[in-house]
């Protein structure tokens, strides 16, 4: 073998090695966040078990539309690293409605701006984004309980008879 | 059969269209790996064809670097074309295997750009390739 290819073999080889083991490859930038403590996540677990119908809706599409593949939820084993945590967010359930319809106006440091997908406001209904943010802002800790219009007044999502 | 998988001297051009091929194979796996390893493992059987599409990619382009053209041909249309096609669903609003994405950020446009181009040089490097075959060693 030639000088050139063997080490054009070398190259490559250790690129697969690289891409195998992750050495100089980074990491998720959920890693750097902080993860609930275990007493956090019983919290959490008891807070969503005993939580409202609208909660229980909102952990159902939580799965259902994917959020739990970018997202890590510790108290319902939700392990995504490609956005940022959601069980410790310091949100109530009005700012988490505007993140799921209005992705791109605030990006935490560090995450990619176009990953999370923009048309969850026309995919789901009100009720079922009022539902998500719901479920997050109560399995975070946050205020689920909105005032009087409910949460519902705002003109995002779909009309219920789309 | 077992003549494609000689090894196979291309002519200059063949030879430099295929490398810049191997090239685009080489980014848009080291890509894959790289977001594979920063969050895309977590993802259910998309974050494994991340992984796979690196690996796959190493192998390709050794299968060049030891003159195997008629290996490493099909083994770039076969990461590449279905990784493009993937892309390009999980950015629609059905998804790619239930996961989605917004928009091309940097990373997924290298993939696109990079993956891309490895087709395209990889089937007009082929085609020289084969031209320059003698009358009858092509079947």
């Amino acid at each position: 073998m030639s000088p050139v290819r063997a080490t054009l073999v070398v190259l490559v080889a250790l690129v697969l090695g690289c891409a195998a083991t992750g050495i100089g490859m980074g990491e998720a930038p959920a890693e750097r966040e902080r993860a609930p403590s275990a007493a956090q996540i019983a919290d959490a677990r008891q807070r969503v078990a005993g939580a409202s119908a609208s909660v229980r809706r909102g952990r159902e599409l939580f799965a259902s539309e994917g959020c739990d593949r970018c997202h890590s939820i510790a108290a319902i084993g939700a392990g995504g690293k490609l956005g940022p945590r959601l069980d410790t967010l310091d949100k109530d359930a009005d700012e988490i409605l505007e993140s799921i319809t209005a992705p791109r106006d605030e990006i935490t440091d560090g995450y990619p701006e176009k990953l999370m997908p923009a048309d969850f406001a026309t995919r789901l209904d009100v009720a079922e984004l009022q539902a998500l943010a719901d479920f997050v802002a109560t399995v975070s800790g946050g205020e689920a309980e909105r005032g009087d219009d409910g949460g519902r007044g705002r003109g995002r999502g779909r009309s219920g008879g789309d | 059969m077992r003549r494609l998988l000689q090894p196979h001297r291309p002519g200059p051009l063949a030879l430099a269209l295929l490398a810049v091929a191997a090239l685009g194979v080489l980014v848009a796996g080291f890509q894959h790996a790289r977001l594979f390893h920063r969050g895309y493992a977590q993802v259910d059987i998309v974050g494994t064809l991340f992984i796979l599409n690196a690996l796959g990619s190493a192998v390709v382009v050794l299968a060049l670097v030891v003159r195997r053209v008629w290996v490493f041909v099909p083994g770039v249309l076969s990461i590449c074309v279905p990784s493009l096609v993937s892309i390009a669903l999980s950015h629609g609003s059905t998804g790619f295997l239930g996961f989605r994405e917004g928009g091309y950020d940097p990373d997924a446009l290298v993939i696109v750009v990079a993956e891309v181009a490895a087709v395209v040089f990889a089937l007009i490097g082929a085609i020289i390739a084969r031209s320059e075959l003698p009358a009858g060693a092509a079947r």
